[in-house]
């Protein structure tokens, strides 16, 4: 414990580190404040009361005539302004409430017709959509013992469950998801996480600790216990500061958090998630899983510490890390299928929440269809436990030259 | 403890740091003389256990201390040539760590630190950043931490680098009380350091060391071996090419010149009393020995 406490003081609780963490909350919170702008100008424009009196008068189940009207509304605006870039469509739409909530409700009613009838592009290796699953489940029915009917067996059970999307008034929640972006996580978080977490290990060779410590009795297992405990810790810290931060941003400019207990899919990017939550628990479930997979990040930025010298070598290696997998997710399909797992079960491919969560997303493993978030979890772990252990051996080898 | 030294040897790459050393301590001071580059703190971190010989054991008690590398561990009191510490740390955080890296604890552990603060003269600036400490400061902060477990077995390796003259005094009565019933290598190149504690001296050079004797061996050796000679500057200056200086003293209009070597090196030259760094110049410099 008294180790664990000085490995913390060395890597987080001391001036220079506290300075650099109310930095990190300082940018995460421009970052949610650059989240939540269109909801800004969305609150200042003079039609925001009738956007709420329209929102509050359609929360609820699916309406078809409003669906009728949005969308016809919605395709006429889309015709006439959406001709720049997205970015421009987007803040026009935040400056006319009205067009927005029309947009929002088609956006909606399109989501109920992908519940029933499943997405204009199937994925023929996993179908969703209530009616295309029952068709599959009748194209099965000679083979109800086999893995893939009880898979699609338990999707219609959680689909039906779930039920039909409702229209809730989601905005903030909308912005605050933008928390879980890859290009957020993976610049804002890991890559600061790198950089603290970098001399963990090789600060003992530049302050020539390395001698007194490797002949001291608790110098070869019990260091590297608190050494990656305190990593353990820091990673948790920081993801936390981070999401604190963004929300912090995102609150600033939306005034309210209405729409936490709404149905977690009716939360931008979680459509088809199977969890069945609030969006107020699908967040908060956000939130660990982030703290888990920067844990297994930061043990694995922990052991390339403990492999080399110094810390700007180790950074340097954290970022690259970073970098080649979030390249990963733009090569070809046909490269990314000579990768492999590499693709799917990265550090950078693990945080993007939304799609290890948002989706329906299944592997075969061992003849066993398991859901992406089911094998991402072990896959995290794993790396975590291979990352720890591989440190106490490096720490058990490691000499002095 | 016995700790006996068998054989060691260690390569890097290409360079022979050690060649074969062999040589057996058991209580007392010791004194690993040399100059810089002579294998002294390649061979104090292999005894320290924190780097590991090419060929050759290291035996506590006749084990191999591969086989007792904990036991060994709980015993051992280290103080490495260079060390620097983490900026946020003050001294007496560092020797907190550093009790608990030791596996000490609770109040015995306090008592100890500040017991050890007071002998190395540290009481009042334990709450600074050590970073901000003195060059002598930091030594003494890392002597204290070498005896914060009561070790068995102290290896300190150029203890002294950075001391002032009272500093080291006090450092050289430390070190004789501890070692009493322990064990204690002391690797330096500056011989005063061990002239007065070392009950035995082993010389080493260029990764080889020679016999492990009593200092006042090597002085005897040198009887017959240490002149004193009257000289000018211009003299001097040609002079100190060829010959073994060891001390030179301003004496009016010319200099008495200390000088070591096997034959008289002038008629008017006069036999005097060696001293141990006498001994240290004769045997680092092989090649000047003979006038």
């Amino acid at each position: 414990m008294a180790l664990f406490q000085f490995e913390m003081k060395k890597l987080l609780f001391n001036k220079s580190r506290l300075i650099l963490l109310a930095a990190m909350f300082i940018v995460c919170t421009l970052s949610g404040l650059l989240a939540a702008e269109g909801s800004l100008a969305l609150r200042k424009s003079v039609d925001y009361s009738e956007y709420i009196r329209l929102v509050s008068e359609n929360t609820g189940k699916f309406n078809l005539e409003q669906f009728a009207e949005s969308k016809a509304i919605s395709e006429a605006t889309e015709a006439e302004y959406r001709k720049g870039s997205e970015d421009g469509f987007y803040m026009y739409l935040h400056r006319n409430p009205v067009l927005k909530f029309h947009h929002d409700y088609t956006k909606y009613g399109n989501r109920v017709h992908e519940y029933w009838n499943g997405p204009a592009y199937q994925d023929e290796a996993n179908i969703m959509g209530v009616y295309p699953i029952q068709a599959k489940l009748k194209e099965l029915s000679e083979k109800t013992h086999t893995s893939e009917y009880k898979y699609y067996q338990n999707r219609l059970a959680t689909e039906l469950s779930l039920g039909e999307p409702v229209f809730e008034n989601t905005l903030f929640w909308d912005n605050f998801a933008l928390a879980f972006d890859p290009s957020r996580v993976g610049f804002l978080l890991l890559m600061f996480l790198a950089f603290i977490i970098s001399p963990v290990f090789t600060q003992e060779v530049q302050t020539d600790m390395d001698s007194i410590i490797l002949c001291s009795v608790k110098g070869r297992r019990e260091i590297v216990t608190a050494k990656l405990l305190s990593v353990c810790v820091t990673s948790a810290i920081l993801t936390f500061i981070y999401f604190l931060g963004m929300f912090a941003g995102t609150y600033i400019f939306n005034g309210n958090i209405n729409g936490y207990d709404a149905p977690a899919r009716c939360l931008a990017g979680f459509a088809w998630t199977t969890l069945d939550t609030t969006i107020g628990g699908v967040v908060m479930w956000g939130v660990l899983w982030l703290i888990l997979v920067a844990m297994a990040f930061g043990l694995a930025v922990a052991l390339i510490s403990a492999k080399s010298k110094n810390q700007a070598t180790t950074f340097g290696l954290g970022v690259a890390m970073i970098l080649i997998f979030s390249l990963l997710g733009f090569l070809t399909d046909d490269l990314k299928k000579m990768l492999g797992p590499l693709v799917d079960f990265n550090y950078v491919a693990i945080s993007i929440y939304g799609s290890v969560f948002g989706g329906v997303k299944a592997y075969n493993v061992f003849g066993i269809l398991v859901s992406y978030g089911a094998v991402a979890l072990v896959v995290c772990l794993a790396l975590g436990a291979v990352a720890a252990l591989l440190a106490y051996i490096a720490q058990k080898r490691r000499a002095v030259v | 403890m016995k700790l006996t030294i068998k054989n060691i040897s260690k390569r890097y790459g290409k360079k022979q740091a050690l060649a074969g050393v062999s040589f057996e301590m058991e209580n007392g001071v010791y004194g690993l003389l040399g100059p810089n580059g002579a294998g002294k703190s390649t061979l104090i971190r292999i005894l320290a256990g924190v780097t590991e010989a090419s060929s050759g054991e290291v035996l506590i008690n006749g084990k191999n201390r591969k086989l007792c590398d904990l036991e060994f561990r709980s015993k051992l009191g280290y103080l490495p040539q260079t060390l620097s510490f983490y900026p946020e740390f003050s001294g007496l955080d560092y020797l907190r760590f550093v009790a608990a890296l030791k596996g000490l604890k609770g109040e015995s552990m306090e008592r100890k630190i500040k017991s050890l603060a007071e002998q190395v003269g540290l009481t009042q600036d334990l709450h600074r950043k050590c970073v901000n400490y003195s060059g002598g400061m930091k030594r003494r902060l890392g002597i204290a931490q070498a005896l914060l477990n009561d070790p068995e077995i102290l290896i300190l390796d150029e203890p002294t680098a950075g001391l002032d003259p009272h500093e080291r005094i006090k450092f050289r009565n430390l070190v004789s009380v501890f070692s009493r019933d322990r064990t204690v290598l002391l690797s330096t190149h500056i011989v005063s350091d061990v002239d007065s504690i070392a009950k035995q001296i082993v010389m080493i050079k260029d990764g080889r060391v020679g016999k492990m004797e009593k200092n006042e061996y090597f002085v005897e050796a040198m009887v017959g071996k240490v002149w004193l000679l009257k000289m000018t500057v211009d003299e001097l200056v040609v002079y100190q090419n060829n010959h073994i200086i060891s001390n030179v003293i301003p004496a009016g209009n010319h200099l008495e010149v200390r000088v070591v070597s096997d034959n008289k090196p002038s008629p008017d030259a006069v036999a005097v009393i060696p001293t141990l760094e006498d001994a240290y110049l004769y045997e680092f410099n092989s090649d000047r020995r003979t006038a």
